[in-house]
């Protein structure tokens, strides 16, 4: 006999199809939902902005708003160019707390829409409307796909059909954010761009980034578009709606109080030269017509594609040189004459400016670097006797070099300040007993600047840490004050507790700066810190400079360094001559250095630092 | 068409609720249009050759009827005219199977012109159900079909046309009308389905990752990675063949059709031919009914078999046909996989191992008792398990490797240059898979394999699950489906979130 079936098949089919509508009905919608990859329903459960940011700016950043409006008062709009406007140094300025809205692309009717919608709701202090000549290019475009659509409050669009899009977009989005976000790291990656706080792009890998010499700059894959510009011609077509949205966006802001500042983004000089003169003319004087506006379209920074990340965006540090030229803060350096202030009324014209000559704004700076001074007996590749490094001395004496410090090269980079005729920047590193009781001395008796890279934990002692081992002795901290209240000597730092040694450390063993094999991202970022924080409580605002132990480092390293305060490196091999370029912090990174060993010659030594 | 996709799902909820909502009579219409409009989804031009095929196979079939009623009626036997029409059907659609199939390559041997035909789907699974139908028809085991468009449905059946199990006319075709209809069809045709969608979508798709990515660059590799990459195309190999007609079986059975089987557990298979008794069984069949026994018993292997029987001694004289009829057929069944010489190589292998277990046997059994062997005991039986499967799995490099050269390179350098170390250095996760995946992986394979040994004991699992509760039942709905959807949903491509910011 057949048993008894405790469900019908006719049952089973039932519950079979329900579960199947149910499923494929509630499944992709519930699961958007939860993912939110665009931040249209204000990512609840992830609350990652920076990834919801760079799928889709133009909704995510309004979401982010809506739950965080208390912490800003005052916005930038328009198009990606606006990145470079250091939100830091306009909150300075500004006494504000400003949140940078800009998006990708240049549509001015979309920075109406935008800035409506922050005027209105927000009532805010201020208003930085960044233009370009694009915004003139292209008015409006009618973009409704899942990346480019705005939120519906600011687009108006129908609050249904938005939801509807994004609840039923394929759920393939919600799993990729899933994936990257399990597989996140710490460096800034393509997927996560924006920075969450500041609403700008995140530019913590572009910051850290060395650069100097200018060939070596174009030489890199990412800046190959400048050595074979691409040409292009674009009409102005819409400088009469572009110049029309900016007249109602500044009544709009008069009404709700907030002050306006119209600004037009630099431009790289052969991107500029896409635009007929006539047409530049035709759009600056439309927009004389209707606001006061500074123009930094073109100034010699337009000529140096090293104060360019790609072809159209200039980097921060012009948007720095901006900012001071606008709330005329003269400690910030920037090639004159950079922008103009155009009055409403007036009549500007195409701008005009010229390059600069590269030697009025680059230094070339050697850099030397010894280790251990000996009185007299054996030396090796770090180790030089007293006679010889009197010899050095003697010789760059001879030869007019002037020996600078890393404050000197800070000031020429970040103030403008002037450098000697031949600048040379003198290094010992590792912090030993001999710099202090031999070498000092010497550079007393001429008055040369230098700098010792102390390592953190071996400071005064001459065994090394918790093993008793002798090892060559270091000055103490008595003796490393001594010598920065002579003025001429800097004790910066070698990494606090980054030298480990095979055999005397547990393993694996650390190399330089670089991770242990295993060891937790998070776990690594955290020691880097608290390493490069200890020098800072040892030796105060000079452990800024940095010697990369064994010159083991990588670009996260050196991300985690910049993050944690430090604004110049060197490393133990590249091209000792060093170009450093003002207005670009970032040429203090990574510098090389001319290694001398015990039998390097004083003619050795000015030839390798003289070309 | 294939089964895993939206399309299907689609085709299949409107073709069962025509099915069920229509009268009784009207069931094969609707089959037979599905199944047109499934099989002109892949390419309105290539449904020409599977209406060539029926078309030449439906006449065939009915001129051998008309044979076979006067050789009945008359008592005269029209053998050679008979002979002549199988012989030129058979030909015809051969010809078509080679030109389209197997030309090329072999042009490419003789510097001949290339016809570089688009395969139309399923061609030689429903090329050799035609041909079977046709020699049945011949033997008069089988009275033709009248209605072509009846006939036609079976040729282009929707579940079987694209890989098989290869009906036989007289198994599939009645049912087109006599099906039962029932609710407790429905059920198991969509548990068998879901069941084999598990299999592909979860199991078979990623382990296909591991296979192909050893196989794309094997100079990545070293030897130990190839015996990995050919576990894992087995594994591949296995659950997307099987799935896919767990599928087809599920799918012919919500419509009330009952399928041959296609497989029966090989991993459990004792021996090379028991293996090919569970493997691909209807392609085993049909070339045991159309291609062994009449080879077996025609007039050139009886030539041989009476020389053998004359010249070699004992019992290997009397298998000796049938050892080379075995070879034949082997042979055949490589060339059946594809037109290169590693499945030619690949029928060789097997029909080598074959006859040579055909002429070993009595060495064997006589070893066996020598030895003192329980010929039931689980030793015996585990030793034969594991045999099989290393023939097997070896066979498995030469369908898997680009050429036949390259088979042989990567079996030896299995061997040779194992390059162990490649299996702890992480190298497994740069083919595209997570631990996850493997995980993934390996559970599902423990499943399957739990889910067969009881089946092989015996056990009929779905039958126990329908007399659990509905809770039970009910979880067995949802897991599946709610993976299966997951699947359908997650398949389309994300927008890359990497891609979407370039020069802003």
């Amino acid at each position: 006999m057949k048993e008894r079936k405790k469900l019908s098949s006719a049952r089973w089919l039932v519950i079979f199809f329900v579960t199947l509508v149910l499923l494929a009905a509630l499944f992709v919608p519930v699961f958007n939902l939860a993912v939110d990859p665009y931040g249209a329903f204000g990512d609840r459960l992830f609350g990652w902005w920076s990834y919801d940011f760079t799928l889709n700016p133009r909704l995510a950043k309004i979401s982010y708003l809506k739950q965080n409006a208390d912490k800003y008062d005052s916005f930038i709009v328009g198009s990606s160019g606006s990145s470079s406007i250091p939100v830091a140094d306009l909150n300075e300025y500004l006494g504000a707390n400003f949140f940078n809205c800009m998006f990708y692309g240049t549509e001015t009717a979309t920075f109406e829409q935008t800035a409506n919608y922050l005027l209105t709701t927000y009532r805010p202090k201020n208003l930085v409307l960044n233009l370009s000549l694009m915004t003139a290019h292209t008015y409006s475009v009618d973009e409704k796909d899942l990346t480019n659509s705005a939120h519906p409050d600011v687009s108006g669009e129908s609050a249904f059909a938005f939801y509807l899009r994004y609840l039923f977009a394929s759920p393939a989005d919600s799993l990729a954010k899933v994936k990257y976000r399990i597989s996140d790291g710490y460096l800034q990656t393509p997927y996560k761009v924006f920075n969450q706080q500041t609403g700008a792009y995140d530019k913590s890998r572009r910051d850290a980034e060395p650069i100097g010499d200018l060939g070596d700059y174009l030489s890199r894959d990412a800046y190959a578009v400048f050595k074979d510009y691409p040409k292009a011609n674009y009409s102005l077509y819409h400088v009469r709606e572009a110049v029309e949205a900016v007249a109602r966006i500044k009544a709009k802001a008069e009404q709700t109080g907030t002050r306006l500042f119209v600004l037009c983004q630099p431009t790289y000089k052969e991107n500029l030269d896409y635009f007929s003169k006539d047409d530049q003319a035709a759009f600056f004087n439309a927009l004389a017509e209707v606001t006061d506006y500074w123009d930094f379209t073109l100034t010699p920074a337009s000529y140096d594609p090293r104060y360019f990340y790609d072809s159209t965006h200039s980097r921060g540090v012009v948007g720095k040189m901006e900012l001071a030229v606008m709330f005329g803060d003269d400690s910030v350096y920037r090639p004159e004459p950079f922008g103009r202030y155009v009055e409403q009324g007036s009549a500007p014209g195409a701008p005009e400016c010229d390059p600069l000559p590269e030697e009025e704004y680059t230094a070339t700076v050697p850099i030397i670097c010894y280790h251990q001074i000996v009185k007299d007996g054996e030396t090796n590749a770090s180790t030089a006797t007293e006679a010889t490094f009197e010899s050095h001395m003697k010789a760059l004496s001879e030869s007019g070099f002037t020996p600078v410090s890393i404050y000197d090269l800070k000031a020429y980079v970040e103030n403008g300040a002037d450098l000697p005729e031949k600048p040379v920047l003198i290094t010992f590193d590792d912090g030993y007993l001999g710099n202090y009781e031999i070498a000092f001395p010497i550079l007393k008796e001429y008055g040369f600047k230098a700098t010792i890279f102390a390592i953190g934990v071996s400071v005064g002692k001459d065994t090394y840490k918790d093993t008793g081992k002798a090892i060559t002795p270091h000055f103490t901290l008595e003796q490393a004050e001594e010598m920065k209240n002579s003025g001429l000597i800097t004790v910066a730092s070698h990494g606090y507790d980054v030298h480990e040694v095979e055999g005397l450390d547990a393993e694996p063993v650390r190399e330089g700066m670089l991770a242990r094999r295993g060891e937790k991202e998070a776990d690594y970022v955290s020691f880097l810190t608290a390493d490069a924080q200890k020098m800072f409580s040892l030796l105060g605002e000079d452990a800024g400079f940095v010697s990369y132990p064994s010159g083991k480092y990588d670009e996260r390293a050196r991300v985690i360094l910049r993050e944690a305060g430090v604004f110049a490196t060197v490393t133990t091999s590249g091209d000792p001559m060093n170009k450093v370029v003002r207005g670009l912090p970032q040429s203090l990174y990574d510098m090389g250095r001319f290694v001398v060993g015990g039998d390097t010659t004083a003619e050795e030594l000015i030839s390798g630092i003289e070309r | 068409m294939s089964f895993f996709t939206l399309q299907f799902a689609a085709l299949l909820a409107a073709a069962l609720i025509f099915y069920y909502a229509l009268p009784k009579k009207c069931g094969w219409v609707v089959l037979l249009a599905v199944s047109l409009a499934f099989y002109a989804w892949g390419g309105v031009k290539t449904i020409f050759y599977l209406l060539f095929t029926a078309g030449t196979t439906y006449a065939s079939g009915l001129i051998l009827g008309r044979f076979n009623r006067r050789d009945a009626d008359e008592g005269k036997v029209r053998a050679a005219r008979k002979k002549l029409t199988v012989a030129a059907c058979v030909l015809l659609n051969f010809s078509v199977l080679f030109a389209v199939k197997y030309w090329d390559q072999a042009a490419g041997l003789f510097s001949l012109p290339r016809l570089s035909l688009v395969l139309p789907l399923g061609l030689s699974f429903y090329t050799f159900a035609s041909i079977g139908y046709v020699i049945d028809c011949y033997r008069g085991k089988q009275s033709p079909e009248k209605n072509p468009l009846k006939y036609l449905l079976f040729v282009s059946f929707f579940p079987t046309v694209v890989q098989g199990p290869i009906s036989r006319f007289g198994q599939l075709a009645p049912q087109f009308t006599a099906a039962e209809r029932s609710a407790d069809n429905v059920k198991r045709g969509l548990q068998t389905a879901m069941w084999g969608c598990l299999k592909k979508l979860i199991v078979a798709n990623r382990a296909a990752v591991v296979a192909d990515a050893v196989f794309a660059n094997p100079e990545n590799y070293g030897g130990a990675f190839y015996a990995i990459g050919v576990l894992f195309y087995c594994i591949q190999l296995y659950c997307d063949f099987s799935g896919g007609i767990d599928v087809a079986r599920g799918v012919a059975l919500t419509f009330g059709i009952d399928l041959t089987e296609n497989f029966k557990r090989p991993i459990f298979a004792v021996s090379l031919a028991d293996y090919w008794r569970r493997w691909h069984i209807t392609l085993g069949t049909w070339m045991r009914d159309y291609v062994f026994y009449p080879l077996s018993f025609s007039r050139p292997m009886g030539a041989i078999s009476r020389f053998a029987r004359k010249h070699v001694k004992g019992k290997a004289g009397k298998v000796i046909p049938t050892a080379a009829a075995t070879f034949v057929v082997y042979l055949l069944i490589g060339i059946w996989h594809g037109s290169s010489l590693k499945y030619i190589f690949f029928g060789l292998y097997n029909g080598a191992i074959m006859t040579a277990s055909v002429l070993l046997a009595g060495v064997y059994s006589s070893t066996r008792n020598k030895l003192k062997i329980n010929e039931k005991g689980a030793p015996l039986h585990f030793f034969r398990l594991v045999r099989t499967m290393a023939i097997v799995f070896v066979g498995r490099y030469f369908t898997r490797a680009p050429r036949l050269l390259a088979a042989f390179a990567m079996l030896g350098r299995t061997f040779t240059h194992p390059c162990l170390y490649q299996l702890t250095d992480g190298t497994a996760l740069t083919f595209g898979l997570t631990a996850f995946d493997f995980a993934v992986i390996a559970a599902g394979v423990a499943v399957i394999l739990a889910v067969e040994f009881f089946e092989e004991r015996g056990a009929k699992i779905l039958d126990a699950l329908d007399r659990k509760g509905a809770l039970v039942q009910f979880v067995f709905i949802l897991i599946p489906l709610a993976i299966i959807t997951a699947q359908a949903a997650f398949g389309g491509d994300a927008i890359d979130a990497s891609s979407i910011y370039r020069q802003f």
